[in-house]
């Protein structure tokens, strides 16, 4: 199987030829490079030949099988609506919002006048994209290059505003909430489609960090669901692919886990990456069992990832890879993402040692 | 309304994240001479660990930490001059904020130090207080950052 086979065949619920992998990289691609950050990106600009250089290299050099095929942060679209990013000069520390586009709640009737934004034109997006459509003719069609954003409240505080004022913002003014919410959701799909145009060829990667870690189950299905069921339509109907979703917040709660449910089953999501609170087996019982879509089998990024040793990666792997691995329709993902500080000796272990403990048959 | 209701009722608006009546509550406590020492001891503290008891056991989400913290952060300012008039904060030795990682994490947090602070002295308990608030304000809860702060310092 080639790794776009590989990888179709866990997202259809059939079993493939290894465990598929799926290391969700970011920042990390730059780092392994020797660069910092500002070395590939400014508040308006991304360095095209850099990011290229970054990303094939990494792909090759790690040997993973899907990837968002250029740079990804939290930033695009920020600066244009007003906000200001934080660029580190410091090793292994993403790219974060210094100042938001909506620091007080009046601010949002100037923010409202600068959409919708253009990926093809707006601050970082365009040169985003030139590096995608790059990395998908470098790479072929037969390697899965997924599209990759957030939605609803998660891409809310991405693009417009602060987690700690947002989640007040929740109970004290929830109908404000929800029109932002729209707002970022029509931006999602818009970026969404952009990607899509440039090449991407495969399920979309869909993030979201609220979950039910940082808002209820009960606001989860008010400002999350609604926006992944139109954010799902409108991917689903445009490019005939599927939606991926990574989610945080302990699911083994009886409430956390019915808005789970409410994601497959009401919003249309086609598989579940979740993070460090689920272990392989309850994957394996819980997602792919019972919801009956794929899921992704967990290594925690911080530790062993990150941290090692490279013996304990392997032991980790190997273990979580024969609890959650028998029967297929399973990837193996780090808990958020392989983290930008991640040493390759790690990032490599852990791709060989799923590889090598996760061929099919078991 | 006698003392047990009005610090009942403090206790709860601290919970509930409600501003105005917690200021409301403790006002009057302060006006009716309750001691800040036992408005401190009975409402504030058992409301902290309420709160730290809701985050443990997934009831209690950011949103709610929040608006509480500001409720919190409302009463601190009504309080410090009564607890706080013979002393600075500087002085008084309350163990800085250590509260790390999610919500449960920081909410075994709070249980922990409410308890271990059973048997201090009124000023430790305002130090401490204020402390909570702030920590509870400026905390990071975001999971991505969380983790990616955790494997940077390591």
């Amino acid at each position: 199987m080639n790794k776009k086979e590989r990888m179709e065949a866990v997202f259809n619920m059939e079993q493939p030829d290894v465990i598929p992998v799926f290391p969700r990289v970011m920042a990390q691609a730059i780092f392994d490079m020797g660069w910092s950050l500002p070395d590939v990106s400014t508040q308006t600009t991304l360095d095209v030949d850099k990011v290229v250089e970054a990303f094939t290299t990494n792909i090759k050099k790690y040997d993973y099988d899907l990837c968002f095929g250029t740079y990804m942060d939290h930033g695009f679209g920020v600066p244009t609506l007003g906000g200001v990013l934080e660029i580190p000069e410091k090793f292994g520390v993403s790219v974060s919002i210094k100042i938001p586009p909506i620091q007080e709640r009046e601010d949002w009737d100037e923010v409202k006048k600068k959409l919708p934004l253009d990926p093809l034109k707006d601050d970082r997006m365009p040169d985003a994209l030139k590096a995608l459509k790059i990395v998908c003719q470098e790479l072929g069609d037969e390697y899965p290059i997924a599209p990759a954003y957030y939605t609803g409240i998660c891409a809310a505080n991405i693009l417009f505003r602060d987690v700690s004022s947002l989640t007040l913002d929740c109970v004290e003014d929830p109908e404000w909430v929800d029109e932002i919410c729209q707002a970022a959701t029509d931006f999602s799909i818009d970026w969404a489609r952009a990607q899509y145009d440039a090449g991407c060829n495969t399920v979309f990667y869909l993030g979201d960090h609220f979950g039910t870690e940082l808002i209820s189950p009960k606001m989860g299905e008010r400002f999350i669901l609604p926006y992944v069921g139109q954010f799902v339509e409108a991917i689903t109907k445009e490019y005939g692919q599927k939606v991926f979703m990574h989610i945080h917040g302990n699911m083994k709660r009886p409430k956390s886990f019915a808005l789970l449910e409410k994601l497959v089953k009401e919003a249309g999501i086609a598989g579940i990456h979740l993070d460090e609170n689920h272990d392989a087996a309850w994957i394996r019982e819980n997602i792919v069992d019972k919801l009956g879509v794929p899921g992704a089998l967990i290594v925690h990024g911080p530790d062993p990832i990150a941290s090692g040793p490279t013996e304990k990666i392997e032991s980790v792997v190997k273990e979580t890879v024969e609890v959650g691995g028998p029967g297929g329709c399973v990837l193996m993902g780090p808990s958020c993402q392989v983290l930008p500080s991640t040493p390759g000796p790690n990032f490599k272990t852990w791709v060989d040692a799923t590889h090598k403990f996760g061929k099919y048959p078991m | 309304m006698d003392i047990d209701n009005n610090l009942k009722a403090l206790r709860e608006a601290l919970f509930d994240g409600e501003v105005e009546e917690a200021v409301e509550a403790v006002t009057q406590a302060i006006e009716n001479n309750v001691d800040a020492a036992l408005v401190i001891k009975d409402a504030v503290l058992p409301a902290i660990n309420d709160m730290g008891d809701g985050m443990a056991e997934g009831d209690f989400f950011m949103p709610e930490v929040k608006i509480s913290a500001k409720a919190l952060k409302a009463v601190v300012e009504v309080l410090k001059p009564y607890v706080l008039a013979q002393k600075n904060l500087s002085d008084i030795n309350v163990p800085p904020w250590t509260g790390e990682g999610d919500i449960d994490d920081v909410g075994s947090y709070l249980m922990t130090t409410v308890t271990a602070a059973q048997d201090q002295p009124v000023e430790v308990h305002a130090g401490l207080f204020i402390m909570i608030a702030d920590g509870l304000d400026t905390h990071e809860f975001t999971p991505c950052k969380i983790q990616g702060k955790e494997a940077a310092e390591n």
